[in-house]
């Protein structure tokens, strides 16, 4: 069955259009109504009593809500500059970038930079571009590796932490440690996005704080390269469960979980 | 007993099962997860010791390099 998010009323289609709305929640608005079990934005405003956010948003309120949110992005290469750029787009208000590393000519094929950085820190470059894109953004950017100890001093503020490591181990070190350590932190992370096609396998796993994107199973490897549009795609998913936790609900930084309240 | 394993009901033959048993018996070798029992996270140090029984909700992710 089939439901209006703005009323939770069961509908007859996919897509129900403001008129076919039984309280008319969507008087005001032009667009139309997605049904809950489509998208995961969706699945969470069902659950979430108050209504009037996600689809129901106007830009501006959008805006004014990301404003005040500030996000960690631990790794910047494919996945991580990727997911920053489109979180800025979006009107974050503030990211924390920490990356090690320097951009190198191999980045270039999937990774926000361009070819006169090359040489460039990655945190430094990021920031460059990201101002590029909008001034206001506030950006704090660390070149080094994280380990435990300085992924819960650099991300201490942030409400969500992305997770875009390159290597599995440090991925597992990152997840454990928000999880273990840092009970009002969201962890947005990723596993499972080389090659090409197959998109219908890429999904996201809600699991308490964390949230898992990707397919799960391809990994980066001589024969598996990490592409630009699977890693776009994965990276976007990242910054779109930044979104869905940040609009879906006014608690987002006391670790209100999505999975009705599990930990 | 049965367990749900990642949120799919699952039969196992006996009362209990260590995490280390429970991946063996599903044939997981994957060298880099997260395991989480009844929503808890649990350390790789306690796979051989903590045990899943009847009815415990285990989620087990797959992390691979990339990105």
């Amino acid at each position: 069955m089939d439901y209006c998010i703005a009323t939770q009323s069961p509908g007859g289609g996919r897509i129900l259009n403001y008129g076919a709305c039984k309280q008319n929640m969507l008087s005001n608005y032009t667009m139309v109504c997605q049904m809950c079990n489509i998208s995961a934005v969706s699945r969470s405003l069902q659950m979430d009593e108050r209504l009037g956010y996600g689809m129901l948003m106007t830009r501006d309120e959008i805006r004014k809500r990301l404003a005040h949110a500030r996000v960690g992005i631990a790794g910047l290469g494919g996945l991580g500059s990727n997911c920053a750029a489109a979180l800025a787009r979006s009107g974050i208000g503030s990211l924390v970038l920490v990356d090690f590393d320097i951009v190198s000519e191999g980045n270039l094929d999937r990774q926000f930079y361009f070819r006169d950085q090359v040489g460039m820190p990655k945190a430094r470059a990021l920031a460059d571009n990201l101002s590029r894109i909008d001034p206001s953004v506030r950006l704090e950017t660390h070149i080094e590796k994280l380990d435990a100890d300085l992924v819960i001093k650099r991300f201490h503020d942030c409400g969500i932490i992305v997770e875009a490591f390159d290597q599995a181990d440090a991925k597992k070190m990152i997840i454990e440690t928000v999880l273990e350590h840092m009970p009002d932190t969201w962890i947005v992370a990723a596993s499972g996005l080389a090659g090409f096609g197959e998109f219908e396998s890429i999904r996201k796993i809600r699991s308490g704080r964390l949230i898992l994107c990707g397919d799960g199973k391809s990994e980066v490897g001589p024969d598996a390269p990490p592409l630009a549009p699977r890693v776009g795609i994965v990276a976007c998913m990242e910054a779109d469960a930044v979104l869905e936790i940040l609009l879906g609900s006014e608690d987002a930084f006391v670790s209100r979980t999505i999975q009705g309240g599990r930990q | 007993m049965k367990l749900i394993v990642n949120h799919e009901e699952t039969q196992f033959p006996g009362e209990e099962l260590t995490v280390r048993e429970l991946l063996a018996a599903k044939r997981w070798s994957f060298p880099l997860i997260i395991v989480k029992i009844n929503g808890r996270l649990v350390e790789r140090s306690s796979y051989d010791t903590q045990k899943v029984v009847d009815g415990d909700e285990v989620e087990i992710y797959h992390l691979v390099s990339g990105g």
